[in-house]
């Protein structure tokens, strides 16, 4: 429970405490000061000697008792009103105490009320919802402040849809960029292999028979990797849904690893009895993506090891090279799209690994230093 | 009865303001435990109103003007009322004597007295009688007020009640005939 007593409560409690108090001291004075008239009331009071007093006739002694009830009657009076004044002040002052006290704080919360929307507004947009508009009601202050909130966030909107038309023109100049030199790098062998077919079969038709199946074979490569570039693009784009299967990652690996070990020096130590949930399919495309990443960053000779073990509840894949490594201020992009240092690369394989480790709810990491190798660590949870 | 709960609600929160904001005591007038006696078909009642004019009453009373203290005796087979009857203990002050004439309604007793705590032990002691009761169990209501007076030459009226802090005394007790009065 959050007992914080905010801005509003101690206001509260400072107004109560201050006002109440003050009432209370004057209504202690107050009555100090009826005391003192009461106690100077009571020694109002007929000389005893009259009362010893024989009067002569029967009138004499009807108008002294008049005069006796007057003077007690009037006393009697003056204390009912003494009496009446300090029970009605006390019942008037306490009726006034509650009544402002519930007043103050009716008003306080009314006026603070849209401090609090504020509050909660900005926290909205804090968490990127920049709809949030508030009804522009209120006192005069409080008006502007909320058009000025509502203008800021029609700006925001403004402000973002303006970015994000940005981000997509600047990805939409960086991939053409990507593919015209992607394209452009197959298309000229297949150029001049064509030209050169040409020139032959112009110029010595027995020469051109000899230089045409290296020409067709060049021609077929660049046109693979075009294939090639075309499939990776296309897988990247593609909307993936995971299927979770239950399997043991080390069996896959190894037969990922099968076809690159006869020319890469690629090492394996596993824990075998881990089971995973995972899309078989997407494993399979980052295991590759991995391997190949650091086949890529290494010599051909240079050792690299993929690791498999349990962690608490997690099993944990770790790719290991001894390669080029990568700088600081790389890698904390290198799962961004189309972002590469390769000569060949598309920018896609990492980003490819990311998505596909997010969409099966596990985590990548990625540690490495400059001329000592990266080690690209996956956490998946264990069944 | 939702007469009764405001009233209780109004003196309860006079009480209060008095309690936290006013010197003014004024008196907690009660009555004291019932005690009776059967006798064939009467039963005596007998109670006494305490603390009820130890403040503030003695300057009334001298006042001149008739002070009627106001009582109502209810008697009730279980919460059917079978008889009910009010009485007045009343006092004038002779300002020339200095003695207090008391009379006591229910008693059909007049006193006199020269003394302030005489008067009180008066006017506070009820003694009542009710015949034709034929119950052996009974149950006995007894309620004090004071009411509304205009003092001489004095314009407007005072509420007497206000020296009992508006709470009117009250008492409701079973009354049952033992074997020995059977």
């Amino acid at each position: 429970m959050n007992l914080r007593i905010g801005l509003r409560g101690i206001v509260i409690v400072l107004f109560l405490a201050l006002y109440l108090t003050s009432l209370i001291i004057i209504n202690a004075f107050f009555i100090e000061k009826h005391k003192q008239s009461s106690e100077a009331f009571q020694s109002l009071k007929f000389d005893e000697s009259l009362l010893s007093l024989t009067f002569q006739t029967r009138q004499d002694s009807i108008e002294a008792r008049r005069l006796l009830n007057k003077f007690n009657s009037s006393r009697a009076a003056s204390g009912m009103i003494r009496h009446e004044a300090q029970i009605y002040s006390s019942v008037f002052l306490f009726m006034l105490m509650i009544l402002s006290a519930f007043i103050f704080i009716f008003v306080f919360y009314k006026a603070t009320k849209p401090l609090k929307e504020l509050q909660s507004a900005t926290a909205k947009i804090r968490e990127g919802d920049f709809s949030v508009q508030l009804p522009e009601t209120g006192i005069k202050e409080i008006k502007e402040l909320k058009q000025s909130f509502n203008s800021m966030s029609r700006e925001l909107i403004d402000i973002q849809k303006k970015l994000v038309q940005a981000e997509k023109e600047m990805l939409w100049k960086e991939l053409s960029r990507i593919l015209a030199h992607e394209i452009k790098n197959p298309l000229t062998p297949i150029q001049l292999s064509i030209q050169r077919l040409e020139e032959k079969y112009e110029e010595n038709p027995e020469k051109f028979k000899e230089i045409f199946p290296e020409a067709v074979k060049i021609i077929n490569q660049e046109i693979g990797n075009l294939h090639n570039l075309a499939r990776s693009f296309s897988n990247f784009a593609k909307s993936i849904e995971p299927e979770f299967t239950k399997f043991n990652p080390t069996g896959l690996i190894k037969e990922i690893i099968n076809s690159y070990q006869h020319k890469y020096n690629i090492k394996l130590e596993m824990e075998n009895d881990i089971v995973v949930s995972f899309d078989r399919t997407h494993f399979y495309q980052i295991i590759t993506n991995l391997v190949q990443n650091a086949i890529d960053a290494s010599l051909e000779t240079e050792e690299i090891l993929i690791r498999v073990l349990s962690r608490d509840k997690d099993a944990i894949i770790q790719i290991i090279d001894n390669g080029s490594g990568i700088s600081t201020e790389n890698i904390s992009r290198i799962f961004e799209p189309y972002y590469t240092n390769k000569k060949k690369g598309t920018g896609l394989g990492l980003a490819l690994v990311k998505k596909l480790v997010d969409l099966n709810d596990a985590e990548i990491q990625v540690k490495s230093k400059i001329g000592q190798g990266s080690t690209f660590e996956i956490t998946l949870k264990t069944v | 009865m939702f007469q009764a709960l405001s009233s209780k609600i109004i003196s309860g929160f006079i009480s209060l303001s008095m309690m936290l904001l006013s010197s003014y005591e004024g008196n907690h007038a009660r009555f004291s435990d019932i005690s009776y006696s059967f006798l064939g078909d009467k039963i005596f009642i007998s109670a006494k109103l305490e603390s009820a004019f130890e403040n503030d009453f003695e300057e009334i009373f001298k006042s001149g003007q008739q002070i009627d203290i106001y009582f109502n005796i209810e008697f009730k087979n279980g919460s059917d009322v079978i008889f009910s009857d009010e009485f007045i203990h009343s006092v004038i002050f002779d300002p020339l004597s200095q003695f207090f004439n008391i009379t006591l309604e229910e008693q059909k007793e007049n006193f006199t007295t020269d003394t302030y705590q005489q008067l009180i032990e008066k006017i506070s002691q009820i003694e009542y009688a009710y015949e034709n009761t034929e119950l052996d169990n009974i149950i006995v209501s007894l309620e004090s007020s004071l009411k509304k007076i205009r003092l001489q030459s004095m314009k407007k009226k005072y509420d007497l009640m206000m020296l009992w802090n508006f709470k009117k005394p009250k008492i409701e007790q079973h009354c049952r005939k033992t074997d020995h009065e059977s």
